[in-house]
């Protein structure tokens, strides 16, 4: 089942980028292989180890769900290619994908304020970094097509990355090897990547005297590059905030698993409250966000943003989080750096399986008690009867720091979680967004 | 549709009247503040560096004091605040930032640190999937967490807390 889905879903991205198959094609190929919950107004979700894991020798991305998108050249349906395994990442906003993979249908470059291409770079918690300009195209997800899209299409060189992007890193992630995945699909609950708290500073509009770094950059050619303003209409954008309609959030669907299992299969729907199959729950648990993050309380302390400043320890439900982050306030033993998968000093390694609950709040008051557990994450890697599994409810690891609680994909197995997108219209009786729910 | 849509002037001009106001408080903390220009700032440096990270980001600095140390909040125009502890002895022991952008960590992390910082990132063993970082050197410990525009992070030297202060106080 999982060698023949993978198989399926490569096959037809390579028949795509070979002759540029059709929209249609290319959705009723992604339609063939659904078990669950699509329609036209959602793709399938996989969480099968991302594209390397089925290559001879190739790392398992585990705890990463992945959708396929379709890119066509701006009013095109016969100039496209279909892209599967992209990462779906509800912690960041904007499609991004290699230049290699997109390179045959010529996408137009879009601007930044001072009339050179518009460059984006994204900065990971990690170091890593992702670099690339900015061109538009029409992005097809299931039956909903963003028209005129702010793509970040990532470059194939490291050539030319300012300092102030790759900020002492060399992990440049633009190579399937180095991100494990064709690209990320950013579903956030912003409308671009430099939209917050309702305004961007990257456009000139903002009133900066000079443009925010590490952001966006104007490059006259592309090894000479400086921090440039670019309009909220040239950022790279939420695909689904510009969809003609269903358009105001996303719906991670993804069943229950009672332990790690090989691979998973749900769903992202688009829009909240706009079909019958995208209905808020009679009684969700719905979180407004302050500074797109929550509360969470744990073992007594409880990590919350500070509503003035931003600052403090922000919580979060991000799907593009491969584990449980939080921080060790109960002094939970952590891998060793030397096993025979390498340092995973990242991760948690209780001797056994440990049972514990968070809560959940937000600043409307509402709260809900989350039970999760962590196990030993070398046990996971290693052991024979997980160490191939791509499903692994209980990864853990610490966030160091003393700073927030990251619920990652490991949270979003048997929930069905709503991602409300800052600035759109919400169904009738629901806060204004940003929020989340479930 | 067209991609005016993502355009909502209202929402803008919002955004221009907070950027307003944080440039007119960022002008006015900037008033109040006067100190020597140094060559460079960096962690481990002397508290005078700090002017050089708010030159650096067009910031304004709000001192808070402290019976074991001072903290330098550095908040720039865009957002990003970088709050630099100094010790009784004058020396910033420890760097925490948090806001939409990462800082320029050149900058904050002075030279040297800032290039065993790039290396044990280099030396590091990558694994798949976005998280937490977690740098703990003999000389200095890098920790950073977060999501898109939501950046949080800290540096510190361990041997350069005062005494009395743990790592938990760093936040």
């Amino acid at each position: 089942m999982r060698s023949l889905f993978v198989s399926i879903l490569l096959g037809s991205a390579v028949l795509a980028a070979g002759c540029g198959g059709s929209k249609g094609t290319a959705t009723s190929t992604g339609t063939t292989t659904t078990t669950t919950g699509s329609g036209a107004n959602s793709v399938t979700l996989t969480v099968d180890g991302g594209p390397t894991a089925t290559q001879p020798g190739g790392e398992l991305y585990a705890n990463a769900a992945f959708a396929t998108a379709t890119i066509c050249s701006p009013g095109s349906t016969s100039n496209c290619v279909t892209i599967d395994h992209l990462l779906v990442d509800t912690g960041s906003t904007g499609l991004r994908v290699f230049q290699s993979a997109v390179s045959s249908l010529n996408l137009p470059s879009l601007n930044a304020s001072n009339g050179s291409p518009a460059y984006d770079c994204v900065s990971f918690v990690d170091g890593s970094y992702l670099w690339g300009a900015v061109q538009q195209a029409d992005v097809t997800l299931g039956g909903e097509t963003a028209s005129k899209t702010p793509i970040q299409v990532i470059s194939g060189t490291t050539t030319g990355v300012p300092s102030s992007c790759s900020n002492g890193s060399t992990d440049n992630q633009n190579t399937q090897a180095s991100l494990g995945a064709n690209g990320i699909l950013g579903v956030g609950v912003e409308q671009t990547d430099c939209f917050y708290k309702g305004g961007s500073v990257c456009d000139s509009s903002s009133g900066l005297s000079t443009p925010p770094t590490p952001a966006y950059y104007a490059c006259t050619t592309s090894t000479s590059c400086s921090p440039a303003f670019v309009s909220v209409a040239n950022q790279a954008a939420n695909p689904v905030a510009l969809f003609p309609s269903d358009n105001n959030g996303v719906i991670v669907k993804l069943p229950a698993v009672s332990g790690s299992a090989a691979t998973l299969t749900g769903s992202l729907v688009f829009g909240i409250g706009t079909q019958s199959n995208n209905q808020l729950p009679s009684s969700p648990h719905l979180f407004t966000l302050t500074c797109d993050d929550f509360s969470t309380t744990f073992s007594g302390t409880t990590f919350t943003p500070d509503p003035s400043t931003c600052g403090g320890a922000g919580s979060f439900i991000d799907s593009g989080s491969n584990g449980l982050y939080f921080p060790n306030v109960t002094k939970i033993p952590t891998c060793p750096t030397n096993t025979t998968v390498g340092d995973i000093s990242g991760f948690y390694c209780p001797s056994s399986t440990e049972k514990m609950s968070a809560t959940m709040s937000a600043a409307d008051a509402a709260s809900n008690s989350v039970s999760f557990s962590v196990a030993n994450a070398e046990n996971l890697f290693t052991n024979t009867t997980t160490d191939s599994d791509a499903v692994l409810p209980t990864l853990g690891g610490p966030n160091p720091g003393g700073v927030g609680f990251d619920w990652g994909l490991p949270f979003f197995y048997g929930v069905n979680l709503y991602s409300a997108i800052d600035g759109e219209t919400m169904p009738s009786g629901t806060p204004a967004a940003p929020w989340w729910a479930y | 549709m067209s991609t005016s849509k993502c355009i909502d002037m209202n929402k803008i001009s919002r955004t221009h009247q907070v950027m307003q106001d944080v440039l007119r408080i960022g002008a006015a903390l900037a008033v109040l503040t006067a100190f020597a220009l140094p060559a460079l700032a960096e962690l481990g440096g002397s508290v005078s560096t700090v002017e050089a990270d708010r030159a650096h980001m067009n910031a304004g600095v709000r001192i808070t004091s402290g019976s074991a140390y001072d903290v330098h909040e550095i908040a720039s125009p865009s957002g990003t605040v970088v709050d630099e502890y100094v010790s009784p002895a004058g020396k910033v022991f420890a760097v925490t930032w948090h806001g939409q952008f990462m800082p320029d960590l050149q900058q904050i992390l002075g030279p040297a640190y800032f290039q065993q910082y790039a290396a044990a990132l280099a030396a590091r063993e990558k694994h798949f999937g976005h998280r937490p970082l977690n740098i703990q050197q003999p000389g200095l410990v890098v920790q950073t967490s977060g999501h898109m525009r939501d950046y949080f992070g800290r540096a510190y030297v361990p041997s350069m807390l005062p005494e009395g202060v743990k790592a938990d106080d760093i936040r």
